[in-house]
């Protein structure tokens, strides 16, 4: 059994909003450089009209760019919308129908799963999973920062697998969720932005704080008044604390047996092929213990707060499956 | 370029017959619906385009702010620009150079920050830009 790397089209934001390529041609790269073999798609944000008014030439176009690469769609991530209309938030069944084309067009291209979020109430999951097993998909929640598997809101979630009870319904780890420190990168914008050597001092500490992300940064940002720091790096350290989690590694055995996919978020990769915001050993050697293989996005995030002219995508991507290949051979 | 410095690039401002169009780009990494947009605002030198001046124009059709948030079934791709139309016959025309400051409040219909409350980027972009 191992971790079957990929990627998702996600680590290469910048390049896809810079207009730099199509989507074939962004496939047709990663194929190239050779980061499959799983490739993950965000549906809002690579396919104009997605879900239901997608052209079907542009459909055609990916699944030959997918076939002419040896690519392996893993995950189809969908996204909820339960606020698209501020007046009136989504209630069961418009939840239901929002979701069931995002499901149906995954079995239709062939994705095995389809990422879901938190947004998704128990009794919207439960009318789902008929449609997922119709479409031979399987939805994976994705547990990420600032929630975590022991959260109440997985919790819950959990509960509901437990009564429903069906193979099509699971979890996508992201690993932003159980972060060993602030990426350096982030601190720099921070400091570029104006916050003071003992700012940083004081965001890591309350970043390192136990406690809920609403009360650290509260702590924060008083100590931040104290020490008469700018507002604007104050006020954009809020993310740190909802981007970056500190749940427990080991927690994640508890929900091994139901991850579909796993989200290989990360920010960094220094010289020596390890990452400084993200322990990566430790995660891969909890996941070596599924006994099965199980396929995971390299996922880079490092675009929140890095340009395109700072950092290429795709040597990232390849520098992060060097790692995990280097970690998973000594585990 | 991040999601912020892509909001309002270097040929952004148009002029037109009576105003301008400015290209407005998204800063977020996926499409939203057209209703998510919240509001948008202006400053074109040292002039603060009143909100109910501002159109956007969609699929032909020229929109007021307050006509989006009934559009959940609109996209704005994430590539694409809005374009943003302003009625302006006293402004600097094409070839001069112009101070422009765009604010963006867009609601991100999926992340929930607290009962009843979806998180509202607010994002302002200034950019000195040569008219179209």
């Amino acid at each position: 059994m191992s971790i079957v790397l990929g990627v998702t089209l996600y680590s290469m934001t910048n390049e896809w909003l810079a207009g730099r390529y199509t989507l074939p041609e962004l496939v047709d790269e990663v194929g190239r450089r050779e980061l499959g073999p799983g490739l993950e798609v965000i549906g809002f944000q690579s396919l104009r009209g997605f879900p239901s008014n997608v052209d079907r030439a542009e459909l055609g176009a990916l699944r030959d760019a997918l076939e002419r690469n040896e690519l392996r769609p893993t995950s189809l991530a969908s996204n909820a919308d339960v606020a698209r209309r501020a007046s009136a938030w989504m209630g069961t069944d418009e939840s239901v129908e929002y979701m069931r084309p995002q499901i149906e067009l995954a079995g239709e291209l062939g994705f095995p799963v389809v990422r879901t979020q938190i947004g998704l109430t128990p009794e919207v999951l439960e009318r789902l999973e008929p449609i997922a097993a119709k479409a031979d998909v399987r939805l994976g929640m994705e547990i990420h920062a600032p929630e975590g598997p022991n959260t109440p809101k997985v919790q819950a979630t959990r509960e509901a697998y437990d009564r429903i009870g069906s193979e099509y319904l699971g979890f996508i780890p992201d690993f932003s969720a159980c972060m060993r420190a602030i990426p350096p990168g982030m601190l720099d914008k921070l400091r570029g932005a104006g916050l003071s050597e003992a700012g940083v001092d004081a965001l890591v500490r309350a970043w390192e704080n136990p406690g809920v992300p609403f009360h650290r940064y509260g702590a924060f940002a008083q100590e931040a008044e104290e020490l008469g720091e700018p507002e604007l790096p104050v006020a954009q350290a809020r993310l740190v604390f909802t981007m970056f989690g500190r749940e427990n590694v080991q927690d994640w055995r508890e929900i091994l047996p139901q991850v579909v996919h796993i989200h290989g978020k990360f920010y960094d990769v220094d010289d020596d092929l390890t990452s400084p915001s993200i322990d990566y050993q430790s995660i891969l050697d909890v996941f070596a213990e599924a006994g099965r293989d199980i396929t995971m996005s390299t996922e880079w995030e490092g675009h929140a707060y890095l340009d395109l002219e700072d950092q290429n995508a795709f040597d990232i991507v390849a520098r992060h499956h060097e790692m995990c290949r280097r970690m998973m051979a000594s585990a | 370029m991040t999601l912020e410095a892509s909001v309002l690039r270097p040929e952004a401002v148009h002029a037109t017959a009576n105003g301008y169009e400015i290209d407005v780009h998204l800063p977020w990494y996926r499409s939203l619906p057209l209703s998510c947009l919240e509001d948008i605002r202006l400053r074109l030198g040292d002039v603060s385009v009143d909100r109910a001046d501002l159109r956007v124009r969609h699929h032909g059709r020229d929109l007021t702010l307050d006509d989006l948030a009934d559009l959940v079934d609109e996209q704005w791709f994430v590539q694409d620009a809005l374009q943003v139309l302003v009625a302006n016959e006293a402004g600097p025309a094409a070839g001069d150079s112009l101070d422009v400051e765009v604010t963006l409040a867009t609601r991100i219909p999926y992340i929930i920050i607290g009962p009843g409350t979806a998180l509202v980027q607010r994002t302002r972009v200034q950019r000195k830009v040569v008219v179209q």
